[in-house]
């Protein structure tokens, strides 16, 4: 059982879709090898899964919810202090033109 | 020439009245200084671990039943992945399919007629952080996460509206109705109830959609509608001149009056949905659907109809009466502690909006009253009972504002209290009369307009307790007779 | 100081004032000192914090305080588990220098106990690998043979307590994380019941699979370590408040085998020593029945899947805007793009776009929900496996650890070395894996109990039986002078 080989448009797509910068070798590499991984999974594909409900979360009690209560948030400058570039109270990207609000 | 027919649909978010945020316990309050209401959980910190807030669960229920709509008993949120620095984890926990809220519907009046306007679904999602462009001396865009992971509902209505003024009614409808369910306090300058509308046109009588324009950010409902009309304008103009519209994003800029294509995306989005391996289902059982409509406020149409029917109010003056859930409730409070019936309604009502609305202070959900309900039974239980009338009791109100006393203990003060009995008003009128011979002798030859000085006079003589029906009366009967 | 041989034996000396907390520190920072160079479990370490809380310690002990249960023992921890005094990097140059204004509630939890956090373990990065050579500071070697892995990815954590850096180390197992480094290290290890170790403070890698646990060197410090670490965390949703089962008598228990599993190991001396543990069980009155987990065989693809889409989504936080590494570029997404391309390595990125590619829209149906419907498919395999017996053991791996670079080429063969492991995490069940022997080359064999939920406890004390008659706790390198 064999997929249709990865390509490169679909590795490129995948890498935007993720934000990482692929150079060219990984990009081959990367196509290689999700070919084979996409025929490792394909297996599944073999299997009766009619009506089986999905597994998502795994728990043997439900999942606890909160009231809605204050809790302390975190001081302003140790959160701050986390940020790579800081600027005007907050955390500083490079700027963004007409971008969504 | 072609007509096109204007087909639109909202998308609203209202932002829940909780105290904290959907998944951690950070302050959900509007104004704080940037980047003070965040935790791990809502900087999406790597360790952290999200816990879902249970009110805002049972807001979205109540607003699936104000709004009639089907309540799904198991959904589930679903991770929708784009970057975007708004997003502190690069994924908005939301929901996909289904949604908490399915199918509903909302009438609203147009020209008298009433139309209904389909709601498709409504769901839970986090919002997003504020990115404040051009910070950092215009090098920077900065995020202030504050907002991020605030619990929304985003209502989707089907594409039923056909006019900016329609689409403007609905919305309007709609935040009175989240706002008196106590879900969301309606306040679009704070972007606590913020609308994105989809936009297209389409020759008349065809059944297709035209090529749909979604207009963002618009924050006041005139600039919706003033959006709408020109994006509409604009769409016909571009297929009358032969041209074809795209489907976009625009954005309303109110100070050149138009509507702005946003910077299209490099290429198509592909959200990657899929159903958060870490939270809870939202599983809702008729336990937890019985307890939201215990809690369901009335709403604003059942109010106005039983103040019509009930306490006697003018669909004017009902819909004043309703023009924010606090001033519906202290009405409410005073004719229910007068046991008002339609007449006595009527005068309560007509007492508030005169004299107390002018005093009452409104800021988005609070309203501050000059007197409390209780305070203004007894004002106006005194004018029912003839122990004052109606002018002095506004003298009396206003002397209870200024002062914070009681309307009692002024009229106590003041000896106004007690009325004048009809026998000493009688003595009262013949001494006016016998004082002023020569104005009973203008009146007596045909000057009628003389009988407001001598009601003027024998008012002042009681120093204002007499009831002037009475005076005048009197006055007649002694005058004419 | 003659080192104790256990975390138990070392509270004893502590309790009748033979030892002192400080000797116990100082034993552990001389063996790091001496080894770590070459070993390169630790990333961080705190040398003189774990030397002045040994002293406060000692001295609390002196004028008769009371103490936690833990108190003057040093240990170590993983570091995928953040910690407000300690860097916290998970093995990645994403978060070089970062520090997490937080700590995860099990380091408090045994801070408050008195253990004495000495540094924090290596990874594979962000715990994505079985070998612990995925870190991007530096590979961990085995201290039983240094040219071997610890296994991984809690590879740094089982290398620091075999070679005595401390009496425990708090790991975390998405697939066999701790299991497999506790086989390839001689050691014992509990990935529990979901829900019975807090998780918050934890860096996910697959929220719906990690489990954090105790990497020990014998059987009743992890049954310590378990009554410690358990309990209530409000700050964990998932984490539960039941209570585990009382231990069952091992006369009369249910022991299943998995025969058509054990086929597949190739490596003699781990069917021999399987073979022997089941000897010992039936001395001890269990009896051997036969299981089936029939979809075991897509255990493989199904956990692969399921990783890769929630790890391809819970990593998309790391982005360089709020924390951690940022590459420095004039434009948002180039900035995003680089900063990842530098922060993550070669692991990482490819566990991101494979599940990126899984989680598109044309595909997320076939492969995600796919994955997630066959997993209900293995719950429902040891649903009906716990029918016919109370708990079943397996090799924990199929091989003894392997040497170094041994599968750097192959990372789906890397992925194969999870075989035995992967179906109790799927499956949200406790698994056990206590050492069962050495091979011909005095390399440590780890034998693996899979119990239904909540019952860590019996599952223990069948290990306890095992290490009777198999431990190897004095071949341990912490207990020989010249370790490995």
């Amino acid at each position: 059982m064999s997929s249709l080989p990865i390509t490169r448009e679909q590795i490129l797509r995948v890498a935007e879709l993720s934000r990482i910068a692929l150079t060219e070798e990984e990009i081959e590499q990367y196509a290689r090898e999700l070919t084979h991984f996409v025929d490792m999974l394909s297996v599944l594909d073999t299997i009766d899964k009619d009506g089986v409900p999905p597994t998502v979360t795994l728990t043997f009690d439900p999942i606890a919810q909160r009231d809605d209560k204050l809790e302390p948030s975190l001081p302003r400058d140790e959160a701050l202090a986390m940020g790579p570039v800081t600027s005007d109270g907050g955390f500083a990207v490079p700027k963004i033109l007409g971008g969504e609000g | 020439m072609t007509r096109y027919e204007p087909v639109i649909g909202l998308e609203v978010h209202a932002q829940l009245l909780t105290e904290t945020k959907l998944f951690c316990g950070c302050s959900v309050a509007y104004g704080a200084e940037p980047n003070t209401q965040l935790c791990p959980t809502c900087l999406g910190l790597p360790g952290s671990v999200p816990r879902l807030n249970r009110r805002a669960v049972e807001l979205a229920i109540r607003v699936g039943l104000a709004l009639g709509c089907e309540i799904h008993r198991d959904t589930a949120f679903s991770r929708k992945h784009y970057f975007y620095p708004d997003l502190a984890s690069n994924y908005q926990n939301s929901q996909f399919e289904p949604p908490v809220i399915g199918r509903g519907e909302l009438c609203i009046e147009v020209d008298g007629v009433e139309r209904r306007i389909g709601i498709t679904r409504a769901h839970l999602e986090e919002d997003a952080a504020k990115n404040i462009h051009g910070a950092g001396g215009g090098l920077y865009t900065v995020v202030d996460y504050n907002r991020g992971g605030q619990p929304l509902l985003e209502i989707v209505s089907e594409p039923d509206l056909r006019s900016a003024e329609e689409a403007e009614l609905y919305l309007r409808k709609l935040r009175e109705i989240l706002i008196f369910a106590g879900v969301n306090d309606g306040n679009l300058e704070e972007g606590s109830f913020r609308c994105d509308a989809n936009v297209s046109i389409r020759p008349v009588g065809q059944e297709k959609f035209g090529t749909r324009v979604e207009l963002k950010n618009i924050n006041s409902f005139r600039f919706v509608r003033r959006a709408i009309e020109f994006e509409i304008a604009r769409q016909e103009a571009v297929l009358a001149s032969g041209g074809a519209l795209v489907q976009e994003t625009r954005t309303w800029n109110e100070n050149v009056g138009q509507t702005i294509s946003m910077r299209e995306k490099e290429s198509a989005q592909d959200y990657r949905y899929f159903e958060s391996p870490e939270l809870p289902r939202i599983e809702i059982d008729d336990e937890m659907i019985e307890r939201a409509r215990a809690q369901l406020p009335e709403l604003p149409d059942a109010i106005r109809a039983r103040f019509i029917e009930e306490l006697g109010l003018t669909p004017y003056d009902a819909g004043v009466l309703t023009s924010h859930p606090g001033i519906a409730r202290y009405f409410d409070a005073v004719a229910s502690g007068m046991k008002a019936d339609a007449k006595l309604g009527k005068r309560i009502a007509n007492f508030i909006q005169s004299e107390v609305l002018r005093d009452t202070q409104i800021a988005g959900l609070d309203a501050k009253f000059p007197v409390t309900p209780e305070a203004l039974i007894e004002l106006l239980s005194m004018v029912e009972a003839r122990t004052i009338n109606l002018n002095l009791a506004k003298q009396v109100f206003h002397e209870m504002v200024a002062s914070g006393k009681s309307a009692a203990a002024i009229v106590e003060e003041k000896g106004l209290g007690g009325g004048v009995d009809e026998a000493a008003l009688e003595a009262e009128v013949l001494k006016v009369i016998e004082k002023n011979p020569s104005q009973v002798e203008q009146y007596r030859g045909g000057k009628a307009a003389v009988f407001g000085f001598f009601v003027g006079q024998v008012m002042r003589a009681t120093r204002g307790q007499a009831d002037p029906q009475l005076v005048q009366a009197l006055l007649r009967k002694h005058l004419d007779g | 100081m003659s080192a104790p041989r256990d975390l138990i034996e070392a509270l004893e000396s502590l309790e009748a004032g033979t030892l002192t907390a400080s000797e116990l520190v100082d034993d552990a920072l001389g063996r790091i000192e001496a080894h770590d160079g070459e070993i390169g479990a630790l990333l961080a370490l705190d040398a003189e914090g774990a030397r002045e809380r040994a002293r406060t310690i000692d001295e609390k002990r002196k004028s008769g305080e009371t103490l936690g249960r833990l108190a003057g023992i040093p240990f170590t921890l993983k570091d995928n588990f953040v910690t407000k005094g300690l860097p916290t990097t998970a093995a990645s140059k994403m978060l070089e220098g970062y520090r997490a204004p937080f700590s995860a509630t099990l380091a408090e939890k045994l801070e408050a106990e008195g253990a004495i956090l000495l540094g924090k373990a290596n990874l594979d990065e962000f715990a994505m690998g079985s070998s612990t050579e995925r870190s991007a500071a530096h590979p961990t070697r085995n201290p039983w043979d240094r040219s071997r892995v610890p296994g991984g990815s809690s590879g740094g954590s089982a290398a620091a307590v075999a070679a005595g850096y401390g009496y425990f180390s708090v790991g975390s197992d998405t697939g066999g994380s701790l299991r497999q480094p506790a086989a390839f290290c001689g050691l014992n290890t509990l990935k529990p019941t979901v829900g019975v170790f807090s998780r918050y403070g934890l860096i996910q890698l697959a929220p719906s699979l990690d489990q954090p646990g105790p990497l020990t060197r014998s059987v009743r410090d992890l049954q310590l370590l378990t009554e410690v670490m358990r309990g209530h965390d409000p700050l964990d949703s998932w984490s539960s408040k039941r209570e585990l089962a009382p231990a069952r008598d091992i006369q009369g228990l249910r022991v299943g085998i998995l025969k058509p599993a054990l086929e597949r190991v190739e490596h003699e001396p781990i069917r021999d020593a399987h073979d022997a543990v089941l000897e010992t069980l039936r001395a001890h009155g269990a009896e051997i029945v036969e299981i089936e987990i029939p979809h075991a065989n897509i255990a493989l693809p199904t956990y692969h899947a399921i990783v890769a889409a929630e790890c391809s989504s819970g990593m998309a936080r790391y982005d360089g805007v709020r924390y951690g590494k940022r590459v420095s570029k004039d434009e948002l997404f180039e900035m995003m793009e680089a900063t990842r391309a530098q922060g993550f390595g070669e692991e990482v990125k490819r566990r991101i776009l494979f599940g990126a590619y899984l989680l598109m829209e044309e595909n997320v149906e076939r492969f995600v929900q796919g994955a997630r419907r066959a997993r209900t498919l293995i719950r429902r395999d040891f649903d009906a496996a716990f029918e016919r017996c109370d708990l079943f053991v397996t090799p924990t791996t199929a091989t003894p650890a392997f040497e170094l670079d041994n599968r750097g080429d192959d990372p789906l063969a890397m992925y194969l070395s999870d075989y035995f492991t992967l179906p109790a995490s799927l499956a949200g069940m406790p698994a056990v894996s206590t050492p069962m022997g050495v091979d011909a080359d005095g390399l440590p064999l780890g034998i693996q109990l899979v119990g239904a939920p909540f019952t860590e406890a019996t599952l223990l004390r069948v290990a306890a039986a095992i290490e009777e008659k198999h431990g190897i706790l004095d071949r341990l390198p912490a207990l020989n002078g010249g370790i490995g």
